[in-house]
């Protein structure tokens, strides 16, 4: 979720609530503080008050979960959860440092509760702070964007498609005494091939599926064949886990603009084609890597949250016993 | 996503051409969620594992820290000082008067916690644990609270305290919110001086206690300034500095008089208040003791039977000759009677050897002869107590006073009993605080002259003879001589120099529990005890 924008009127009163929330009861904190000459804690009227509150808070901020689990629920827009979510998690930041003495508190199971709370809460507002850059650097700099999880596949399908293309294109390797690379057989016996074609159109690069007519070996290809099964062809499938120079775009450039130069004039459309592969892999990678770091926080979010609401609901029935 | 793309065996069709990815992948976990579902996993075993360990030692994982060490007996038995589901504080709004009792009886079980006032209001005394509040520490003083709980009443105390018409207003009007010149009274106990002894410190810390010529009320037979060869050889080497010589004048420091427990001598005893004999030792002076203090220079000698006799030497070469400090109006009668009577005796020759312990002759029968001898021996007797009491009255307010009892030898057989005197007890304070406490010895670095100026004589170099008598004069500083040290630490802003930094709250002076009864509501009435052996082993 992106707080700004559209939306920005209703993150204003959201904020304002809590602003005006955690400033009464900071108020009435401080002024049972100085009443009694020392920091309130967790049993005080404004502790208690505050504990209370921030338990509740945590509750409904575990209940996301289930709520996204369960489409089915109608209690509210998925967007309006995720804004009380973020807002109300916020507000408990304060009330949970009233409730605990700010921070004045002993015994490893308060610590273990507070730790973890605040791990939570950071690692939640990293998350937000990545949910407000890393959307729109995908849509700048990954036009090409796909499924993440179809990323692998699709980037082998390309692959074949490029092989089947070299491998009609390009003139046999008499040194190379396989047959092929593999490369599967569909391609048209005659004078056809399919292929992955991109078009772009308002920033976004999209994909089409293009016939092309082949008829013969291109003559003086031999090398795009050769460098293309070494170099290219690693890093098409694999990407940056190649460890290929051709994941950088200046490195990619120079060895594309070599090849152009050293292919005949004929093959410049298949060197273009061998090039914009590699771009777009670039991209996928750059996917993959904001992706990892876009939901790589909940890694640490959820399972901490699961593990303090266990410990709050130790929290509460031992407090209330001993306090 | 490691899934590799399907490989037709033959031509592929255009369909699956288009479709470029795995229309089913989302009916799969893919690798994020299950590392994430792994690691909800973990957390939840994490969280569920802390809470058995916590489960096992209560007071690591609960107890918000260690307990004092006169507790530690019971760190991890919670419940022999908690209630279940009982706040031990009484600031919650879950507290009620029945927590609060189940909860004080815990403490009170092993500590006595007396009442702060009478007069307090029993709704507003906080529970045991609201002001002292354990989990700090071992070392940590649960006893110093914070004087907000003492402000919360002592700022309107008016407000916060039964009404008695035995108090005046004006005792309890005065709001106190914290020690300084603003916001807490003088000493109240200091405003007066309560005892009854004539004295005069500016006479004694002379050098010499230099009276100038004999006069009225100085011990007969002396004249000029003291010197140390004039003091018994017994109190000689107490008074005399270690390289003085003997005939220089005797200069008397505080320490000559005032003594701090710990310096009593083998036998020594004397009573003390309750307050003093509860203080920590060397808080306090132990009282002045007049065989100690004074009968070096000043005896009690019997008019008539010591004639000449001054000073200390000459008491003790005729202890008939002087009468004892410190006896009742009886006992006064007897002893100058009994004196007055083996003086004559002796003068007599009756008893050759001067033996008090031998029988009188069998008495002969001659009336006139008798009441004659009576008639003498009284007129010695009026006389002897006539000057006795002039010499107590140089010290002690005297009174008349009715002896009830069979006085004496001679006074017994009187038809009405006859008048005597009694000195009035000298009620000198053995501590002066009495709302607060005070030791002595975190204060020995600083001169006595800090806080009792007055006890010293001016240096204007006016002859001392005729110097008033200053025992009406309070010679202890009051409240600003405190907050010169006990205030925030801060900087004079015309010396530059640091000042303030010591302690300054309530219960660096004041406590609770552990003063006595008020003597606003309790009367004077103090507990007396015999200090000796017992003090001095502290």
């Amino acid at each position: 979720m992106i707080i700004g924008g559209k939306t920005w009127p209703k993150d204003l009163r959201w904020i304002i609530g809590i602003c005006l929330v955690a400033a009464a009861t900071a108020a009435a904190y401080v002024a049972e503080w100085s009443a009694a000459g020392r920091l309130p804690g967790g049993s005080s009227r404004t502790g208690l008050v505050a504990g209370i509150a921030a338990g509740l808070i945590i509750v409904f901020e575990l209940l996301l979960w289930p709520r996204k689990r369960v489409r089915s629920w109608r209690i509210g827009s998925a967007q309006s959860w995720l804004r009380a979510h973020i807002w109300l998690g916020l507000l408990a930041v304060p009330l949970v440092l009233m409730h605990a003495r700010l921070l004045f508190i002993g015994g490893l199971l308060n610590w273990a509760l507070m730790t973890l709370f605040l791990l939570v809460i950071a690692s939640g507002v990293w998350g937000l702070v990545l949910q407000q850059y890393i959307p729109r650097t995908l849509l700048e700099q990954v036009p090409a964007e796909t499924i993440y999880d179809q990323i692998d596949r699709v980037a082998a399908q390309q692959c074949d498609e490029l092989e089947k293309l070299v491998d009609a294109l390009c003139e046999r390797d008499p040194a190379d005494d396989s047959a092929d690379h593999g490369v599967p057989d569909d391609v048209d016996d005659d004078e056809h091939a399919v292929v992955t074609g991109f078009r772009s159109m308002t920033g976004i690069q999209g994909k089409v599926v293009e016939t092309l007519a082949v008829y013969a070996a291109i003559p003086g290809t031999l090398p795009i064949r050769r460098r293309f099964f070494a170099e290219v062809r690693p890093y098409l499938r694999e990407g940056r886990r190649s460890r290929s120079p051709l994941a950088a775009p200046h490195a990619a450039a120079s060895f594309f603009g070599g090849l152009r130069a050293e292919a005949p004039a004929a093959a410049g459309d298949l060197v273009a084609r061998l090039e914009q592969a590699c771009d777009q892999r670039r991209q996928f990678d750059l996917q993959a890597r904001l992706h990892d770091w876009l939901h790589g926080w909940l890694l640490v979010h959820v399972p901490l949250s699961v593990a303090l609401g266990v410990l709050l609901a130790i929290h509460v029935p031992v407090a209330l016993w001993y306090w | 996503m490691a899934e590799s793309a399907p490989r037709p065996s033959g031509r592929s069709t255009s369909r699956e051409h288009v479709s470029r990815i795995d229309r089913s992948y989302f009916q799969r976990p893919s690798r994020f969620q299950l590392t994430r579902r792994w690691l909800i996993v973990a957390g939840l075993a994490a969280a569920v594992a802390w809470c058995g360990w916590a489960a096992l030692d209560a007071s690591l994982h609960v107890a918000p820290g260690p307990v004092h060490a006169t507790h530690a007996k019971w760190e991890k038995d919670c419940s022999a000082c908690h209630v279940p589901f009982a706040p031990i504080k009484d600031d919650t709004w879950l507290s009620t008067a029945a927590t609060r009792h189940a909860m004080d009886a815990k403490c009170e079980s092993c500590h006595r916690g007396p009442a702060h006032h009478p007069l307090q209001m029993s709704a507003e005394a906080g529970s045991c644990a609201s002001c002292h509040a354990d989990h700090r520490g071992r070392t940590a003083d649960i006893s110093r609270v914070a004087d907000s709980t003492c402000t919360a009443c002592h700022a309107d105390i008016a407000a916060h305290r039964l009404a008695d018409a035995g108090i005046p207003a004006s005792a309890v009007s005065t709001p106190i919110t914290a020690f300084d010149a603003e916001h807490h009274p003088q000493f109240a106990s200091l405003a007066a001086d309560p005892g009854k002894l004539k004295f005069s410190h500016g006479r004694h810390m002379r050098a010499g206690l230099s009276f100038g010529s004999a006069g009225a009320g100085e011990p007969r037979g002396r004249a000029g300034p003291w010197t140390y060869a004039m003091l018994p050889a017994a109190d000689r080497a107490r008074y005399q500095p270690a390289g003085g010589h003997e005939q220089d004048l005797v200069q008397l420091e505080c320490s000559s008089c005032h003594e701090f427990a710990g310096t009593l001598g083998t036998g020594d005893s004397r009573t003390v208040g309750g307050r003093l004999a509860a203080a920590p030792p060397g808080a306090y002076p132990l009282p002045i003791h007049f065989e100690r203090h004074c009968a070096a220079c000043h005896t009690l000698p019997i008019e008539g039977v010591a004639d000449g006799a001054i000073g200390g030497g000459a008491a003790a070469a005729r202890p008939e000759a002087v009468v004892s400090h410190g006896l009742a109006a009886t006992a006064l009668a007897q002893a100058i009677e009994s004196a007055v009577l083996k003086d004559a005796v002796v003068a007599e020759r009756l008893l050759p050897d001067q033996s008090p312990l031998r029988p009188l002759p069998a008495p002969r029968d001659d009336a006139a002869g008798r009441a004659r001898v009576r008639s003498l021996l009284l007129e010695k007797v009026d006389a002897a107590a006539h000057f006795t009491r002039g010499t107590c009255g140089k010290c002690h307010d005297v009174r008349d006073a009715d002896l009830t009892d069979a006085a004496g030898l001679l006074t017994s057989s009187a038809t009405t009993p006859p008048r005597w005197f009694e000195v009035v007890p000298t009620g000198v304070p053995d501590v002066w605080l009495t709302k607060a406490r005070f030791n002595h010895r975190p204060h020995q670095a600083y001169a006595c002259r800090e806080c009792h100026a007055a006890a010293y004589p001016d240096d204007s170099g006016s002859p001392p003879v005729g110097s008033p008598l200053d025992n009406p004069l309070v010679m202890i500083a009051g409240r600003d001589s405190c907050t010169a040290c006990h205030s925030p630490a801060g900087t004079d802003p015309h010396s530059g120099k640091p000042i303030g930094g010591a302690r300054f709250d309530c219960v660096e002076c004041h406590g609770y529990h552990g003063l006595g009864p008020h003597p606003a509501v309790a009367g004077a009435a103090g507990i007396t005890a015999s200090v000796g052996p017992a003090l001095r082993g502290r």
